[in-house]
């Protein structure tokens, strides 16, 4: 299976060829129901993680809530 | 005593939603999440500020904070800490407006690292994209009154001047 090398929130990760944003975070086991994601520094909205496809070297960030002042 | 607590009482308005406590509150520094928990029930506050930070793979960071904050019922104002430029915030804003499910979002845009002091240009420049994306931004700003024009005229409704 090809598979694509991508950013995730610094770290490498290698990945299948046309995998969704839905995918990423179920295959890298992030509890997606209270995380923000950009892609290339562009945000994704949630209802379109599953027809958003990760490319070879895409920087993905994905935040979740913390403290903050 | 009584004046205090029926000053206390008083209703305000600040970006759309009608307060009674005139205090906002951080989230962070706290030693537990308990302590903080407990501060923000005893301060009565109403607005607590959180953020958003990258998540490690595999872990469930900032579950247990933000369950506690959900559970306490309070407005929350999230913010763009650690961005260096429009874009970074801009990107940043529209996150925290999607997790928080909130239009309020506390701009900070830092240009200098060693004393935290925002950058101007750059905090106009963001400004102006959220308050057409329909933002309610609080901007983290210098005390200059030039600036502060620029982002009334941006469409700013609050300012939170540093110091």
């Amino acid at each position: 299976m090809k598979s694509i090398s991508v950013s995730v929130n610094g770290e490498k990760k290698m990945l299948p060829a046309e995998c969704s944003i839905k995918e990423m975070l179920k295959r890298l086991s992030f509890h997606d129901e209270w995380l923000g994601v950009a892609v290339n520094g562009e945000f994704v909205p949630k209802d379109a993680f599953a027809r958003t496809f990760l490319k070879e070297e895409d920087e993905v960030d994905v935040l979740a809530p913390v403290s903050g002042g | 005593m009584t004046k205090m607590m029926q000053t206390d009482q008083i209703e305000w308005e600040i970006g759309g939603k009608r307060l009674t406590s005139r205090m906002f509150i951080g989230s962070a520094l706290y030693p537990s999440p308990a302590v903080m928990e407990d501060a923000i029930r005893a301060s009565q506050v109403q607005v607590v500020t959180v953020s958003l930070r990258r998540q490690g793979v595999n872990k469930e960071a900032g579950e247990g904070f933000w369950k506690i904050i959900r559970e306490l019922g309070v407005e929350v104002l999230p913010n763009t800490a650690g961005c260096h430029s429009a874009k970074e915030a801009i990107t940043i804003a529209q996150m925290a407006r999607e997790v928080f499910s909130t239009n309020w979002i506390k701009l900070e845009v830092i240009g200098d690292q060693y004393n935290l002091q925002p950058d101007p240009y750059e905090t106009v420049e963001a400004a102006k994209v959220l308050v057409k994306e329909g933002f309610e931004v609080f901007p983290y700003t210098t005390d200059d009154l030039v600036v502060a024009k620029k982002l009334v005229d941006a469409g700013c409704n609050i300012l939170m001047p540093w110091g």
